[in-house]
């Protein structure tokens, strides 16, 4: 900056020099020249008489109290932001069958590692209600493997199924307390229904895995020599054994035998007394038996309905405590109705699971003997006039239709080549003539 | 000491004490504000309310950006225009501008009122924020919506301005002072004469 050459950028750089706002260099170098330059100085001066004057408008201090107004608004965004922290978790609430069971999963299977550890290394706290914990921890872990694996561990811890009647693949698959995890299942049900969802659950969850369920399915085929017979006593052993058709085909071709297809549904526990007596209604074609636990299945999908009703009651708390933006209340509302959906669908599984073990599934056919039957009285002499009479107009009928048929598909060619060899021909019969005479 | 922007995310995330403490730094400094350009006090204490109220309502939002303190006085801004703008409808009492209605505390600041009414509605107002609320011209021109260079050439205008109506004004206050003296050495005289 030369002395002599003052334009406006430059004074206004002194201000911005006295301000505090110029970088380092330029305030060194505006610095050194207010040092010699008098203009620059006058200026300086006036700037900070300016600055001075201005500053003796001073007002006198007074605080202003918060009001009522606003710290409504403030206890009004404490109860937002709590919110919105809240809203952090709504991912996980949404979809409880996806997360949260795993985190469960993981969550109790280091509860039962520290709890085997705990019992194995330390036999003082093993004696007592800790030991028994541990044997409920180490049940629920032999039931909670694969089905082939839950079976085995069922028929070593339960003794053998008293049915004397079936065969020996029955008694692997028949536990005797089966009419307990009837009972239970029931009592789950009833539970789940009605009683709060956690106490409920957790009792259920812990009385299913002591006792493995097994959805029982059964095929049969019987050839009964007296299929109307059977067919009744089909019924009455049905409704005796307090079960249920839920599909029924019956055939009954004319020079074939009949033959009775169904699907029945009998109480678990009655399908060996049912069977024994099925089997009596004629000769056993085929016969074969099925058991698949479902203990595992039925755990995860309690613990996911648990879960799913927690979130729905946590939102609907949520909803009904806390206000907010209408978006936010619609999203809420919204994820309200997702998981009432996953609700009712995991509560209609339940239901269809429960069904499935409360009553073995029966496939059974019942078939009519094959009677070969001979022909020996020959018709009537007038049943063979009436039959040689149809026949005969049956013939005819046939004939004149067949006729037509053969007249209305070649008749259109046969006139068309008519007309055209209609001529030649003609000319060639009467030259011929005239030769000829 | 905590940074004005680390109090306002506190605030955003449901601290209400980093807001007690944000009240405190500035409720005085914005009454200030709104006390040097408008007519009533009391309006002016409301206007700073509903300034921090704005900053509640627009915590959600708020993003550490700028500074803390340009987000404070751009609201304030916008309060005051449309305060202005409220008054001019009404145009009731009218508005006072910078201090018309403001009865005078002392006669310094009298002159000192007078001569910012003078000026140029802009240039008072980049004057003002310089000086009175101590922003700097970065801050001023995002709050004006103006370049930077055009703030520091209004500013300087403005400084010279004033400069020259302050010494317009104390070349009249210096005679009215003079009247006032004579007038009482007349009456002191006056007095000892009787």
């Amino acid at each position: 900056m030369r002395k002599d050459d003052h334009y406006v950028g430059q004074v206004e750089e002194v201000m911005a020099y006295l301000d505090g706002e110029l970088s380092l260099d330029r305030a060194q170098v505006v610095a050194t020249h207010l040092q010699d330059c008098e203009k620059c100085q006058s200026i300086a001066d006036d700037l900070r008489n300016v600055c001075e004057e201005m500053h003796a408008w001073q007002l006198e201090p007074a605080d202003v109290a918060m009001s009522s107004e606003l710290a409504a608004a403030l206890e009004q965004q404490e109860i937002a932001a709590q919110d919105q922290r809240e809203r952090r978790w709504l991912p996980w609430l949404k979809r409880p069958q996806g997360r949260l069971p795993w985190t469960l999963v993981y969550g109790s299977a280091v509860l039962a590692v520290v709890v085997l550890f705990a019992a194995l290394w330390t036999p003082h706290l093993a004696k007592g209600p800790v030991q028994s914990a541990a044997r409920t921890a180490e049940s629920n872990m032999q039931f909670s493997r694969a089905p082939e694996q839950g079976r085995i561990a069922s028929e070593a811890v339960l003794p053998p199924a008293p049915v004397a009647s079936a065969g020996a693949d029955r008694d692997r698959l028949a536990p005797p307390t089966h009419s307990i995890s009837v009972e239970v299942s029931r009592a789950l049900a009833f539970d789940s229904a009605n009683a709060a969802p956690s106490a409920a659950q957790g009792q259920s969850v812990a009385a299913v895995t002591r006792t493995p369920m097994i959805v029982h399915t059964a095929q049969l085929t019987v050839v009964a020599s007296d299929f109307d017979s059977a067919r009744a006593s089909m019924d009455d052993i049905l409704k005796r054994h307090g079960g249920y058709v839920s599909e029924m085909t019956t055939t009954a071709p004319e020079q074939g035998e009949r033959e009775l297809t169904a699907r029945l549904h009998i109480p678990a526990p009655q399908l060996d007394a049912a069977l024994t007596e099925f089997k009596k209604l004629g000769r056993v074609e085929h016969e074969s038996q099925n058991g698949e636990e479902v203990t595992s299945q039925f755990v995860d999908l309690e613990a996911r309905l648990g879960n799913a009703r927690n979130s729905e009651q946590r939102l609907t708390e949520l909803l009904r405590n806390r206000t907010g933006k209408l978006d936010d209340v619609l999203q809420v509302e919204e994820k309200i109705s997702e998981t009432r959906g996953d609700i009712e669908r995991m509560e209609a599984q339940r239901k269809s699971l429960l069904t499935s073990v409360d009553f073995a599934t029966l496939s059974i056919t019942l078939k009519q003997e094959r009677k070969a039957q001979l022909q020996v009285s020959p018709p009537s002499i007038g049943t063979r006039f009436h039959n040689a009479a149809v026949d005969g107009f049956t013939a005819l009928a046939d004939g004149v239709i067949g006729f037509l048929e053969v007249l209305l598909s070649i008749g259109p060619s046969l006139l068309l080549w008519g007309a055209v060899l209609f001529f030649p021909a003609r000319w060639a019969w009467r030259r011929r003539h005239r030769v000829a005479s | 000491m905590i940074s004005d922007e680390t109090l306002m995310l506190e605030f955003q995330g449901g601290s209400r004490d980093a807001f007690e403490q944000l009240y405190a730094r500035y409720q005085r400094r914005l009454c200030g504000f709104f006390r040097r350009r408008l007519a009533n006090p009391a309006r002016s204490e409301d206007l700073t309310q509903e300034t921090f109220l704005a900053v509640i309502h627009g915590a959600a939002t708020y993003q550490p950006r700028a500074l803390f303190r340009t987000y404070l006085y751009a609201i304030a801004m916008n309060s005051l225009l449309a305060e202005r703008r409220k008054q001019s409808r009404d145009s009731t009492g009218g508005e006072a501008a910078v201090d018309a209605a403001v009865r005078p505390a002392h006669d310094e600041s009298l002159w000192i009122r007078q001569a910012l009414q003078r000026l140029e509605p802009v240039e008072r107002e980049v004057l003002m924020l310089r000086e009175y609320e101590q922003l700097t011209y970065a801050e001023i021109a995002e709050l004006l919506s103006l370049p930077v260079n055009t703030v520091r050439s209004r500013l300087f205008r403005a400084r010279m301005a004033l400069k020259q109506l302050l010494q317009g004004s104390s070349d009249r206050k210096g005679v009215a002072v003079g009247v006032t003296t004579i007038r009482m050495n007349q009456n002191f005289k006056g007095a000892c004469d009787a």
